[in-house]
């Protein structure tokens, strides 16, 4: 008896919780939550799927295509196991705002959660986009991730939430084929901001810009706690689509329940495209400059204009240790300058220290002795650095163009779309002066006087880095183009070849300015004649503020399939006008000059106008 | 065969400590952070894979503590500042030759030290890089007992 009662005593309250349990879930179906704009974000939903992939993420069997089933499970569960709570906070946040959870669930502990709120204690949010890296395909677009930034006024004590592919460095060429289709496997992961700030200004060297965003402290803890529910879950990472920059807009989108930020990223998601549709959507509030290490270096040469060659020779010996730290202080110039010359020297060493691989002992020595002599001087010199253009300003990252011309006395009309990014006759605003991609660029020709129409050019990967060489950094420019192109044969028409080029070579001049490159262009034309170039390459290029001149001078010796040699020069003059950020207007004359064709010089000139977007 | 087994397991019960004292002496120096996965310099670096939403290695970076350094004297209680500290040697070291820079902004906010006592703190501090750096061999435990002794006198 004594026993049937306690079973009763036990089973009523049973009895009521599972009614709870279904009067919540019936009223979550009559608010609709299972569409809410949050939970299906909280799900990673695109229309009408998930884009999370492993399966424990799915409280359901149909979770990963039923909203509506994944909530009546996640509600179940919480009911069940308040344990549940700990692995999905954040749809336990969520639910309990609309269901008041917490009424009929006992909250529990969460051990590990708590450690790692009290840790990470999100305050505000930013987007970090650290810059194209052009020595890295993977990374020539720039990446971007989410900084949950603590109350600490210092953003070196935030955590960074990163997506990235678990690729294997291993697979090299395989490694570019598997992640643009989906063959890798995708992770959120958390890091100290300072650490990602090493491995991008001084390992990488890349330039880094913080977006405040608007978001609300609430919010940002809401954030934080969606971190932890899918920590340990993966999606495909494709590299075009399905990227960092993509996959993070997801922890955005919590913080904004009337966007659908998401959806408008479908097919190419460039990581400064997204920077550009937060500002425009009034997501971001304001952004801040982070020089990378070189920047730093060429920056400090900048703000210091008192400085003479001579001194900056003088840091550069420090730093190579040719003369040493200590001499710097014994000379007889001022206090202030002695500070500016060692500042300069440090920063140049700890560059080096990398760049060099300096063993760890050797690097402990010279450093302290630079610092040492560096603290001597006693100077503090407030050093501002200044703000380059940001990336935001640059032009769109897909382009359009239409134009008229003349092709060896032919007229045509051309049409071109480029999917991305950035070739050097463009306005290098917000990007990098110097560097070009383009993947891929594709241009038609009609010819409407003899009704016919051509794939002039389809450019399927072309970069070109023209890095300027000045009294510090020696870097080497180089180039890759591999495209389909129409060019000039023996009897005076243009026919289809399949192109591989490489070049290398030096580039001297001025940042933003112009520049000069000096080197060696050199490949094969695949097509029904094959041949083979070599040639030296020179470009000029000048960047104003309005407008941009490049000229090309590429003398070359050709041979081919027959073993017919062949000299020819190509030159080529494009002048740009910047109209505004996303229209200009492009003029071009380019001459070939082949020795052995019947016609020896092929004119093409032609003007087009470019949108961008 | 006994004796075999016990002269095995004692190789690996001694093994143990001797381990744990050297990860005592590699990490947290000048040089330990700063110098750790170098990117490949190489020219024509095209097939170079770096990071950038390619590589998740660390999957639990925030767990990553400071196990391998050596710890503070009883004195220092503050786990976030010896963290900080042991992961960021070299800019901090940087910063405080130059009396300026982020690493030692952040320190002087983790140190509690008041806005009106700032200016003073950072240009003893630079004052007093010799005896904060006294040997190449400074760990990050060294660093932080000088800091918080100057941090008294200011």
């Amino acid at each position: 008896m004594a026993g049937f009662l306690a079973c009763l005593f036990v089973l009523i309250p049973l009895k009521s919780f599972s009614q709870i349990q279904n009067n919540l879930i019936k009223k979550a179906i009559d608010l609709e939550l299972h569409n809410n704009n949050i939970w299906l974000t909280l799900l990673h939903y695109k229309n009408g799927k998930s884009e999370i992939h492993s399966k424990t993420f799915f409280l359901s069997d149909k979770g990963s295509i039923s909203s509506l089933e994944e909530l009546k499970a996640t509600i179940i569960s919480f009911f069940k196991d308040n344990k549940t709570i700990c692995k999905y906070p954040a749809r336990f946040y969520f639910l309990n705002k609309h269901l008041n959870l917490s009424e009929y669930i006992k909250t529990p502990k969460c051990e590990d959660l708590n450690k790692y709120l009290k840790e990470v204690n999100p305050f505000e949010v930013y987007l970090i986009f650290s810059d194209a890296y052009i020595n890295s395909p993977a990374s020539m677009y720039g990446h971007t991730f989410l900084l949950l930034k603590s109350k600490y006024k210092s953003m070196l004590l935030g955590y960074a939430v990163n997506y990235a592919a678990a690729a294997n460095p291993n697979d090299k060429l395989m490694y570019y084929l598997k992640g643009i289709f989906g063959l890798y496997k995708g992770h959120f992961s958390m890091f100290p901001y300072y650490e990602k700030v090493h491995e991008y200004a001084n390992l990488e060297s890349r330039d880094i810009w913080e977006y405040k965003l608007n978001i609300n402290e609430e919010n940002a803890y809401f954030i934080a706690l969606h971190y932890w529910e899918i920590k340990d879950e993966f999606s495909y990472y494709y590299f075009f689509d399905k990227n960092c920059s993509y996959q993070i807009l997801y922890l955005i989108q919590l913080a904004f329940p009337d966007k659908k930020i998401v959806d408008n990223f479908n097919f190419w998601v460039i990581p400064v495209d997204t920077i550009k549709y937060l500002y425009k959507e009034g997501i971001i509030l304001k952004s801040k400059y982070r020089p990378s290490a070189t920047s730093k270096i060429n920056n400090l040469i900048n703000l210091f204009p008192d400085f003479s060659e001579e001194e900056i020779t003088l840091a550069k010996k420090v730093a190579n240790f040719t003369i040493l730290p200590d001499s710097i202080l014994n000379k007889n110039i001022k206090t202030q300058k002695k500070a500016k010359i060692l500042e300069l020297a440090k920063q140049i060493f700890m560059y080096k220290a990398i760049k060099e691989k300096i063993p760890q002992d050797e690097y402990r020595k010279k450093l302290l002795k630079i610092l040492k002599a560096r603290s001597k001087t006693k100077v503090i010199l407030k050093i501002k650095f200044n703000k380059p253009i940001p990336p935001e300003k640059s032009h769109g990252s897909q382009k359009v163009s239409i134009g008229t011309g003349i092709e060896n006395k032919d007229m045509f009309f051309s049409y071109t779309y480029r999917t991305a990014y950035h070739s050097i006759y463009d306005s290098s605003k917000g990007l990098l002066f110097g560097a070009e991609i383009l993947f891929p660029e594709i241009e038609i020709f009609t010819f409407p006087n003899k009704s016919k129409m051509v794939l002039n050019k389809l450019t399927l990967i072309q970069i070109r880095s023209f890095s300027i060489r000045n009294k510090i950094f020696k870097p080497f420019s180089w180039g890759i183009i591999s495209r389909l192109e129409r060019d000039w044969t023996d009897n005076g028409t243009r026919k289809q070849f399949f192109n591989l080029y490489a070049i290398s070579g030096y580039s001297f001049g001025k940042n933003k300015k112009y520049l000069i490159f000096i080197g060696q262009k050199s490949g094969v034309q695949i097509g029904n004649e094959s041949r083979l170039a070599v040639g030296l390459n020179f470009i000029g290029i000048y960047e104003g503020n309005r407008y941009k001149a490049v000229f090309e001078l590429n003398p070359f010796y050709m041979l081919d399939i027959q073993k017919e040699e062949n000299f020819g020069i190509l030159s080529k003059l494009i002048f740009t006008y910047f109209i505004n950020q996303n229209n200009s207007i492009v003029f071009k004359m380019q001459n070939n000059f082949y020795n052995n064709f019947m016609d020896k010089n092929l004119p093409i000139y032609d003007v087009k106008i470019n949108h961008f977007f | 065969m006994r004796k075999l087994i016990l002269s095995a397991l004692g190789a690996t019960i001694f093994s143990i400590p001797a381990l744990a004292i050297d990860k005592g002496n590699v990490g947290c120096g000048l040089g330990y952070v700063l110098l750790k996965n170098q990117p490949n310099t190489v020219l024509f670096n095209v097939l170079a894979v770096t990071t950038n939403g390619t590589s998740a290695n660390q999957t639990f970076g925030i767990t990553s503590g400071t196990l391998e350094c050596r710890p503070t004297s009883g004195l220092v209680k503050n786990d976030r500042l010896f963290k900080f500290v042991s992961k960021n040697m070299d800019s901090l070291a940087s910063d405080i030759a130059s009396g300026e820079g982020e690493a030692l902004e952040t320190v002087v906010e983790l140190m509690n030290i008041p806005e009106d006592k700032k200016a003073i703190f950072i240009s003893k501090l630079q004052e007093n890089f010799d005896n904060i750096y006294s040997s190449e061999k400074v760990q990050s435990s060294d660093v932080v007992e000088k800091l918080a002794e100057i941090a008294k006198e200011v």
